[in-house]
């Protein structure tokens, strides 16, 4: 068993750190403004489902919870809401990696775009469910399904500079579980 | 495949369990005092907002740029469109000056003056938006170093666009009218009923439109194309605040109200640039 030396711990954080912030820039800044029908593509979601997937559950419930803060702290209704959400996405990719194994890519983009989905449901469930507005069909239709599909086509880009990243921070480690 | 050793000494579960609780305890501190990052807002400052005002400028001049490649024939549309429109204003601002006349001289004989002044306001950009599909929340490029506090009222053209729901030193946040949770006390500028505003996000993406509910028009006086406007008994929002106009409404159940649908007088789509009015209304707690 090995112990967590400084490096691992600088490369981790910057390897992190680094894409997350890229990510929140972009999806607020540019695929904000230019979004298709409305709808928005979650960067954040990829880097917290890739990290998950790569890195195993420990990495991408560290960034999940990072990504969700980064949220949180930029106008969520509820502060720690996002974080909690998207910790137990990344903890969610980091398990089903373990269980589909494979260098595939259509194997994480496929979790991405359901990631996506279940994100979804959670945020419909939580906050507008509760709330009363109970037309399920249409939410999934026309929130969730396309951001999902925006989500997953958009990840494309996403998976090799993540998969360098994810490769250079396990350089010459293990995967963690 | 089954070398995946523990590299670190800490536990997954460990790691869960204690992010899980530091995310409970952060909304039990949120819901109970209302914090909303504190030191991590400064840093925010810091490392986001400057980068923001950058994609914002960069996002600016490409949005531009296709507006210059619009069609000439579009032009010309668009110019016939705007000549009518121009027509049409023009002789309502004349209806309108002489009401004003009227309106002031009866005022400086009632002695209304001070309930009609000016609200002092300060302009903004929006750099960001689109944290999440299911909520209309942005912000923008002032904050507290501008004056901005929280629950000030946010414009854009002459209609109201939202509220500060927290507000940084160099940023804010802003959640929209449009926005699913939002609820406004408003009336009809005609006939000073009163009726709520809700933003919808279902009405929003199917006609543009927002929720108008428990509307009392006994009389049956209220129209399509009616203003409304944030009513005097709001206690977050100014008076007098134009939020759109009325397009359908229908009686409710109970007989007593009516509800309906209206629309936005502000274009959400492509909202750029803000104005913050710097008064928060005072309510007496």
């Amino acid at each position: 068993m090995k112990t967590l030396t400084q490096n691992t711990i600088v490369k981790s954080v910057v390897g992190m750190l680094g894409p997350l912030y890229v990510v929140f820039l972009l999806q607020t800044g540019l695929f904000a403004r230019f979004a298709l029908a409305g709808i928005t593509p979650n960067l954040i979601l990829i880097v917290t489902s890739m990290f998950g997937f790569f890195l195993g559950p420990k990495y991408g419930m560290a960034a999940g919870f990072l990504g969700g803060l980064m949220l949180d702290v930029y106008g969520g209704s509820y502060f720690g809401m996002y974080a909690l959400i998207y910790t137990y996405m990344g903890l969610m990719n980091g398990l089903l990696s373990m269980v589909f194994y494979g260098d595939d890519i259509k194997l994480p983009l496929f979790l991405v775009g359901g990631s996506d989905f279940v994100f979804g449901m959670i945020i419909y469930a939580t906050m507008f469910l509760l709330r009363g507005r109970n037309d399920t069909g249409f939410y999934v239709m026309n929130v969730m399904i396309p951001e999902a599909v925006y989500t997953t086509v958009v990840a494309l880009f996403f998976y090799f500079p993540l998969h360098q990243i994810c490769r250079w921070i396990d350089q010459g480690g293990n995967r963690s579980n | 495949m089954n070398r995946r050793n523990s590299r670190s000494s800490i536990p997954g579960n460990f790691i869960l369990i204690f992010l899980t609780i530091v995310c409970i305890v952060l909304l039990f501190i949120n819901y109970a005092t209302g914090f909303t990052g504190g030191p991590l807002m400064t840093v925010a400052n810091y490392v986001f907002v400057p980068m923001q005002r950058g994609m914002d400028y960069v996002g600016n001049s490409i949005s531009s740029s296709n507006e210059e490649a619009k069609t000439r024939s579009e032009l010309l549309e668009e110019n016939e469109q705007l000549r009518a429109q121009v027509d049409e204003l023009t002789t309502r601002l004349t209806d309108i000056q002489l009401q004003q006349t009227e309106l002031d001289e009866l005022l400086t004989l009632y002695d209304l003056d001070s309930t009609y002044k000016e609200y002092k306001m300060t302009g903004a950009h929006v750099i960001a938006r689109g944290m999440s599909n299911w909520f209309s929340t942005f912000t923008i490029d002032k904050g507290t170093s501008d004056g901005i506090k929280k629950d000030m009222n946010v414009l854009a053209g002459s209609g109201l666009v939202g509220i500060v729901t927290q507000a940084g030193q160099h940023y804010s946040t802003v959640r929209a009218v449009i926005d699913d949770t939002n609820n406004i006390s408003a009336m009809i500028l005609d006939t000073d009923d009163n009726c709520i505003v809700s933003g919808n996000l279902k009405m929003m993406t199917e006609s543009s439109m927002i929720a108008l509910s428990a509307l009392e028009d006994k009389e049956d006086k209220v129209k399509s194309g009616d203003a409304v406007v944030t009513s005097n008994i709001s206690d977050k929002y100014l008076p007098g605040l134009l939020i759109g106009y009325v397009n359908e409404l229908e009686i409710d159940s109970s007989g007593l109200t009516k509800s309906g649908t209206m629309t936005p007088v502000v274009d959400f789509k492509h909202l750029r640039d803000v104005l913050v009015i710097l008064e928060t209304k005072e309510t007496s707690d």
